[in-house]
């Protein structure tokens, strides 16, 4: 979505800038304010991915970082392994606290912004973020197999791009504002999603805000999606009359031609 | 043009959708068989995941073989009392069948069952179909008609059991067409398919059924067993798409009776010729698959929303 239609979105943007720009006290005495072109990313019948406008102001010269995570899950990656000549997922294991969804948008490099090895509880690069999380069981496996599953995890989120690894520009205008279109794969996993975003001096994060993003499956979509999971003997029943019902139908049909 | 399918969560291009249904709706108006067999390594491939793809394409069979069905009920070419009889072994085949998927989900071993179940099903059908047209072939060279004996004697009139089939024309043990209605309701369960063409030739040559009444009554069987494979799968495991189904169900209402006028005016034993190649050509495929190295050895399972 651009912010060029009359969308509620846009509408946010300008009350947004107007009292940031407006209200100069109230901007000085928060040093960061951020919000979305819209809370919701909403996965319709349609969705091919989306795009988010994440915009706001500093109150001064800095470089602005904003990180993306989905909800935190504990994910399963399934191993191949040879068996018998055949390929196999035989290998298993399960990870606590990986983001469904991590990108990052930044106004320089990130290597320019951040001192080397980062910043201590600031995790902001995907491998910083990543730190905290813990391999379930993870007593059972030896250290070198674990980092395979860790390493094999990060590249199989990369495929579904799920991890984008290309860090998305940051536009300044001026000193004070900023904006960044994050857009989302087709493929998003819904979920409570968090938009936070940093300004960064001389290596220091001086100051953090974060929104609240929500994906979530939206009108037909989530109506069947629901169905199918809350009440699903009803659901399992529609399919087969549906079914029934339609292919009663062509028969009828096909027999008038 | 792209549809979001909501249980297998991801977008596919509708006119494909509808293009693979009717794909699958030609075959079965050309060969009587659902379709289902390519349909879903083809709903793989798109990326659908296999067990979505699998009890979806459940859902599909249920349209399919109710149009079927329905004429050849109109025929009276079904034997009630053989159908009944069938759809006892594959109604608890089924339902063991969705259990044992439930288990190979649990371990993340379906895709890999399903995967290994299509290059053993493929490669059998495709070599019955090469064979099949290969006779047919030397039948009309040399001239000579099909055998005529109502059937032969063997192993199934000595079983216990025995039941009176009179539009079959046979008086054998149940035993033996329970059996194979299991067989195929797990075959059904795990692989989402009808079992059409296990079922057909089962019937011809181990029961020895006369070939007016098999399509029918494998039919009925199909359609009852694909009606509890649906709510089992739906209930259980929550992974009939029924958008992706009505897609599919609509483009194979298309292409039925496509299929049908082909099938009338077409040297049939040229056509299943090139489509028993065909399946040869996906078997070795996604054999191929199987034994080469994998581009990814890591892939994403399950993943749990934590609290």
């Amino acid at each position: 979505m651009t912010c060029l239609r009359l969308s509620p979105g846009f509408i946010r943007v300008v009350v947004v800038l107007l009292l940031a720009l407006g209200a100069p006290a109230a901007a000085l005495a928060q040093p960061l304010l951020v919000d979305l072109s819209r809370p919701r990313v909403s996965i319709t019948s349609a969705f091919r991915g989306a795009d988010v406008l994440v915009f706001g102001t500093i109150d001064g010269p800095g470089d602005v970082v904003i990180t993306v995570s989905g909800t935190p899950t504990r994910q399963t990656v399934l191993r191949k392994e040879r068996v018998f000549g055949l390929w196999v997922n035989a290998g298993r294991q399960a990870f606590d606290d990986v983001p469904a969804y991590y990108a990052i948008a930044a106004t320089r490099p990130l290597e320019e912004i951040l001192p080397p090895g980062g910043v201590p509880g600031t995790p902001v690069t995907l491998e910083e973020r990543l730190e905290s999380v813990r391999a379930v069981d993870a007593q059972r496996r030896r250290p070198l197999d674990l980092t395979d599953f860790r390493q094999g995890l990060v590249a199989a989120k990369r495929r579904e791009g799920l991890f984008p690894d290309t860090v998305n520009p940051i536009t300044v205008v001026g000193t004070r504002l900023f904006r960044a279109e994050l857009r989302f794969p087709s493929r998003l996993p819904v979920g409570d999603y968090e938009v936070r975003a940093y300004i960064f001096r001389d290596g220091q994060a001086v100051a953090a805000v974060s929104r609240p993003l929500v994906v979530s499956k939206a009108g037909f979509s989530a109506r069947v999606s629901e169905a199918a999971h809350e009440i699903a003997p009803v659901y399992g029943a529609g399919a087969i009359a549906l079914a029934l019902a339609i292919g009663w139908l062509a028969g009828v049909v096909a027999r008038r031609i | 043009m792209d549809v979001y399918l909501p249980i297998a969560e991801l977008s596919l291009n509708v006119f494909l959708l509808l293009g693979l249904g009717a794909v699958a709706g030609v075959l079965a108006g050309m060969f009587g068989v659902g379709g289902g067999f390519l349909l879903t390594p083809l709903l793989i491939f798109a990326g659908v995941p296999p067990a979505v793809a699998v009890a979806s394409q459940a859902n599909q069979v249920i349209a399919t073989s109710v149009t079927g069905l329905l004429n050849h009920w109109q025929r009276g070419n079904v034997d009630v009392r053989m159908g009944l009889v069938l759809l006892v072994g594959g109604l608890v085949g089924s339902t063991a069948g969705v259990q044992l998927f439930a288990v190979l989900k649990r371990f993340g071993q379906v895709d890999f069952v399903i995967h290994i179940g299509y290059v053993l099903l493929l490669f059998s059908i495709g070599t019955m179909m090469v064979v099949e047209a290969w006779r047919a072939w030397r039948r009309r060279r040399a001239n000579v008609p099909a055998r005529r004996k109502l059937h032969q004697h063997f192993l199934v009139h000595r079983l216990p059991l025995k039941l009176r089939f009179y539009k079959s024309k046979l008086y054998i043990s149940a035993l033996l067409p329970a059996g194979m209605g299991f067989a195929v309701g797990v075959l059904s369960a795990i692989l989402g398919i009808g079992g059409g063409f296990v079922l057909v030739p089962a019937m011809i040559y181990l029961l020895g059924m006369p070939t007016v009444v098999v399509i029918g009554t494998s039919l009925f069987q199909i359609l009852f067993v694909a009606i509890n494979v649906t709510f089992l799968q739906a209930a259980q495991n929550q992974t009939v798409d029924i958008v992706l189904a009505l897609v599919l169900i609509l483009g194979g209402a298309i292409g039925a009776p496509i299929g049908s006028r082909v099938a009338a005016n077409l040297p049939g034993f040229q056509l299943r010729g090139l489509l028993a190649l065909l399946v040869l050509g996906m078997a070795l495929e996604l054999m191929f698959e199987l034994v080469a190295p994998p581009a990814a050895i890591h892939t994403l399972g399950e993943m749990v929303r934590v609290p």
